[in-house]
């Protein structure tokens, strides 16, 4: 089969792989018919989570249609249009029964290195890394699903492939944040990046009944769509003070709750933004945490930071003084998306919730290396580019 | 590869002894290393009766023969139960020239036993694999040989 691998630092190439095959009892083996770029595989894109090796296939959301299943795969059958969970999990574990579907003790197969790093493993994920277990991504033809009755979920025949698809990792995740952050009636949210999750956290946060969101970016085109599709207010902090506009709109208070979509590769203005491009470039950083810093410091005394974004180990300058003082409550995770799809595609299936206008730019995965091209460079409005294998 | 290309990915090897580095530093403070009678364990979620007892532990324990112990206890609140093994007196680090590798086995068996107690399987990777070999994925391939063996349990 085509697949999209990634062959170094900013070196990507399609090429012919052998088909992946049943291994365990519970997998099933996917037609992938849609598959996305997301923001945090330009983490890996760029070798700042150094767990890739030369030929992996990279690609963890997506959507597809069921073609072989183990022995004992109870729920899905043979031609299933499914939207699969980035994460996998085992469904079992205690963790798993706590609905934290992303900490699974059983769905990693590399736990040593993550146990090392972290001090305990996550699940698995799809195509991010041999330190989520070096599963092969869903950027190619087929894909194996393990725990498939777990982690796949059919799609409703009213949702189309184009807003599904986003239920697999972007649209959970921007639910986590609101969620996990305890977003409520008449709440203040503000949404740190205009991206995929940060649209999805945005209008989640609508959805459970917050008085005002407010979305930051610097990208015109990511903030008008923001303001068009989810319907919530932007800012544009190349052009004014996030901090002032802030304390404005919240008559001194500061936000409720501040859910950070960026990640370790955020961008930053000024001297501070120097000093964590330098110490990142040099590696005596592992991740940039600018938007962090601007969340933590414009949160309300005894509000909530949620951190959406994929950081791979150590920051510098946490403002930490800001969260004992303030008394915040900071929190993160990967997504628990097998706690959220079913009730995502329902909402999805009712129009609360549309992501199309996310997939900005459709393409076959021949032309995979160009889609992360323009993705990368953010060229021609690109939010996010999919696959059609 | 391009400069920048192997810049970064010196950097990045750099980062993955760094990363070692710092969880060892972070699990074992500014103490001395483990002691050499400790126990590796795990939890399960499940009962205790349903984990196993002398002469029926899960197989990837019962493989380890009687060159260890096992100790099973309930787990507080609802968390199950915990999996306890080591390696017996004679055989522990420093007393035996393999210990490090019981020690690795024992912690694959640990995690074998949970997956197969709790899902009925033990989870394996993708294969045939799609990766290539090369000499910059040289430490990472070093550090996978231990994926299973190795780590903080």
């Amino acid at each position: 089969m085509r697949a999209l691998q990634w062959d170094g630092i900013d070196k990507l190439s399609v090429n012919t792989v052998p088909d992946p095959r049943l291994i365990n009892s519970q997998d099933a083996i996917v037609r992938v018919r849609r598959t996305t770029t997301c923001g945090s595989d330009l983490h890996l894109l760029g070798g700042y989570i150094p767990f890739m090796r030369a030929g992996d296939v990279l690609g963890h959301e997506f959507l597809g249609e069921v073609v072989e299943v183990g022995s004992d795969v109870r729920l899905h059958a043979v031609g299933d249009r499914v939207v699969v969970s980035s994460f996998i999990a085992c469904g079992r574990c205690w963790f798993c029964r706590q609905e934290l579907y992303s900490s699974c003790d059983n769905g990693n197969t590399n736990p040593a290195l993550t146990e090392t790093m972290w001090g305990a493993a996550p699940g698995g994920c799809f195509g991010y890394s041999h330190a989520l277990g070096g599963n092969a991504g869903s950027h190619a033809e087929y894909i194996r699903v393990p725990f498939a009755d777990v982690g796949a979920f059919r799609v409703p025949d009213g949702v189309s492939d184009e807003r599904a698809l986003f239920a697999s990792d972007a649209a959970p995740t921007g639910w986590m944040g609101a969620d996990l952050g305890g977003v409520r009636p008449g709440d203040v949210v503000a949404v740190w990046g205009a991206g995929g999750v940060g649209q999805m956290a945005a209008r989640a946060s609508m959805l459970l009944g917050a008085e005002r969101v407010i979305v930051i970016d610097r990208f015109a085109d990511r903030l008008q769509a923001t303001a068009r599709h989810v319907g919530c207010e932007t800012l544009d902090y190349s052009a004014t003070s996030v901090s002032a506009e802030l304390e404005e709109a919240t008559a001194g208070r500061g936000v409720d709750v501040a859910i950070e979509a960026v990640g370790m590769e955020a961008h930053g203005r000024g001297i501070s933004g120097a000093y964590d491009q330098v110490k990142h470039q040099l590696r005596l950083q592992t991740d940039r945490p600018t938007a962090l810093r601007e969340a933590i410091y414009n949160t309300r005394k005894g509000g909530t930071v949620f951190v959406l974004g994929v950081f791979a180990l150590a920051v510098n300058k946490f403002p930490l003084g800001a969260v004992v003082n303030k008394g915040l409550t900071v929190r993160g995770a990967q997504m628990h998306g097998q706690r959220y799809i079913p009730m995502l595609l329902e909402r999805m299936e009712r129009g609360e919730l549309v992501t199309e206008h996310l997939a900005t730019h459709v393409m076959p995965l021949e032309e995979g290396p160009r889609g992360y091209a323009m993705f990368k460079e953010k060229q021609d409005g690109c939010l996010r580019a999919v696959f059609t294998p | 590869m391009t400069n920048r290309g192997r810049l970064a990915v010196a950097a990045a090897t750099v980062a993955i002894g760094g990363t070692a580095a710092i969880g060892a530093a972070a699990r074992s403070g500014p103490g001395a290393g483990p002691r050499p009678d400790r126990w590796h364990a795990v939890t399960v979620n499940l009962a205790p009766q349903d984990v196993g007892s002398p002469g029926r532990w899960p197989q990837p324990i019962a493989d380890l023969g009687d060159r260890v112990e096992v100790r099973v206890v309930p787990a507080p609140g609802d968390r199950g139960t915990e999996l306890a093994v080591r390696a017996r007196a004679g055989l522990r680090p420093g007393e035996a020239p393999d210990a490090d590798d019981l020690q690795d086995r024992i912690r694959v068996a640990l995690r074998h036993s949970r997956m197969l107690l709790e899902t009925g399987e033990v989870l394996q990777p993708d294969r045939p694999s799609t990766t290539r070999p090369t000499v910059t994925s040289l430490p990472l391939r070093a550090a996978l040989r231990r994926s299973q063996g190795g780590g903080r349990l």
